[in-house]
């Protein structure tokens, strides 16, 4: 039976989720380690967090701030400390002979074992496909488009697009989108229920409207098509940043949803506070399988073409 | 390095519990959370911050150690490498069906904990604090409390959340 097979409470998992404990390194190796040590452990542990997290209303998988703030600590900390080990007074003096007799080496020897093809080092080459990861085979290089996530059932994506060249996109998520240029939009999405996209941004408090575009007389979400295959599909119009836009962050949020939602039930949802994905979720009538994606990107001051667009 | 940790969490998180390519991603969140702090002290590491260009996706890169650290783990764990036609631990199906129902059961009743959270300023720091990760400060500016009352009502809460876990036998007595 799930919740009811369990031997003994371990407190350490009382620990970990106790926002008023202190959680250390040593602490969290220990959780890790029984976590890991059996498949009793393993059990117990995500009977706790899973309870956990429900009684927070979030999804097994999501975990809550008080363990998303204890992971983001642990592996920062371990991580630093993996580079600052201290080097012990032995092992320095150890190295001093060795560094006194390299000295001397070379101080007796001059130019007697001078090589000159040492000087003349060849870089590393790279791994396959891009990377590598120390100590790992070559890691895989899978480029991403604008801000799809490969991962999610439904994402949106963002694109640059420069008005120089007129047909160059640029990535968006890891740089910044130029207020001179415009803004792509696509999607890509596996759940043909999931029929209807709603496409909105916030940008210090004022409200972008993408898809549907209610000065265009769009009044409601745009119909999309969503398959198996999970494509990438371009929505048509691109967004001429510096007519609405001004330098700085906007999050875009996509609205994957079943039903169609009108501009006018969305106001409604953000009305009085600024939107987030649990605000939306609460204010909108969406089901489980209705996602909502944010995507945050920054927008800097350029001067790059002067292209007219569709939509302004 | 925590705003790095802040921005691609969601994205290790989707990758660890629900996979890539044949991979149906860890069903454990003992198995996740291990394998999201695996991965981060991978990508902090010196070496690993010196192997990054900076100039391409760092998504892709991150990407490409989660999907290597996941590796790693999936062919050192026996319990990943069935050949005996059994149904490996990555499946999320329950043992049998009455297994099934009685977990659902149990989790619909530990889900009605947040609706038995109704006065304030308890719902709003149940949402806030520990699901929106608001900041204590920020909290007691918009409930208008202070910040000493509003690590009380996070302390309060957790104790209530022991004492239903308790009640509902998920916690021995």
């Amino acid at each position: 039976m799930f919740w009811t097979n369990r031997k003994n409470p371990e407190k350490l998992l009382g620990q970990y989720l106790d926002p008023s404990k202190n959680w250390t390194v040593e602490d969290d190796k220990a959780l890790r380690e029984w976590s890991q040590s059996s498949d009793e452990a393993r059990n117990t542990y995500d009977k706790r967090v899973i309870a956990h997290r429900l009684m927070l209303g979030l999804s097994e998988d999501a975990p809550s701030r008080v363990e998303r703030d204890r992971m983001m600590k642990i592996s920062i900390e371990r991580s630093m400390g993996q580079e600052t080990k201290a080097v012990s007074w032995f092992r320095i003096e150890a190295l001093i002979p060795a560094g006194v007799a390299a000295l001397a080496l070379i101080l007796v020897l001059p130019g007697v074992f001078q090589d000159d093809s040492a000087t003349d080092m060849a870089p590393i080459a790279p791994g396959v496909g891009g990377y590598t990861s120390p100590g790992d085979s070559p890691v895989e290089y899978l480029g991403t488009r604008g801000a799809e996530v490969e991962d999610m059932k439904a994402a949106i994506g963002i694109s640059g697009v420069s008005t120089r060249d007129i047909s160059q996109e640029y990535e968006v998520l890891h740089q910044s989108a130029f207020l001179d240029d415009r803004m792509r939009f696509s999607y890509r999405c596996e759940n043909p229920e999931l029929g209807r996209l709603f496409l909105f941004g916030v940008q210090k408090d004022e409200l972008i409207w993408y898809f549907p575009l209610p000065g265009a007389g769009e009044k409601e979400s745009i119909e999309i098509n969503c398959n198996a295959a999970g494509g990438r599909v371009q929505l048509d119009g691109d967004t001429q940043l510096n007519k609405r836009h001004q330098s700085g962050e906007v999050t875009v949020y996509g609205i994957f949803s079943k039903e169609s939602i009108t501009v006018e039930e969305m106001e409604r949802a953000l009305d009085g506070a600024p939107p987030s994905i649990s605000r939306l979720r609460e204010r909108l009538p969406l089901g489980d399988n209705e996602v909502i994606h944010e995507v945050r990107v920054k927008i800097a001051e350029g001067a790059k073409g002067s292209e007219t667009d569709a939509r302004p | 390095m925590e705003a790095v940790y802040r921005e691609y969490e969601p994205l290790v998180r989707i990758i660890v519990s629900r996979g890539f390519s044949g991979f149906r991603g860890f069903r454990s969140p003992a198995d996740q959370d291990d394998m999201m702090q695996t991965v981060f002290m991978s990508a902090f590491e010196e070496s690993t911050r010196l192997a990054y260009d900076g100039i391409s996706s760092y998504t892709s890169f991150l990407r490409g150690i989660a999907h290597n650290k996941i590796r790693q783990k999936l062919s050192k764990d026996a319990r990943f490498n069935r050949t005996d036609g059994a149904p490996v631990p990555t499946d999320r199906m329950a043992e049998n069906f009455e297994e099934v129902l009685l977990e659902n059961e149990a989790k619909a009743t530990i889900a009605q904990f947040r609706a038995g959270i109704q006065g304030e300023p308890d719902k709003s720091i149940l949402q806030g604090y520990f699901v929106d990760s608001v900041a204590e400060e920020t909290l007691a500016e918009t409930l208008g409390i202070t910040r000493y009352k509003v690590r009380k009502c996070i302390a309060s809460l957790h104790r209530r959340m022991e004492k239903y876990l308790r009640e509902h036998h998920v916690l021995d007595q």
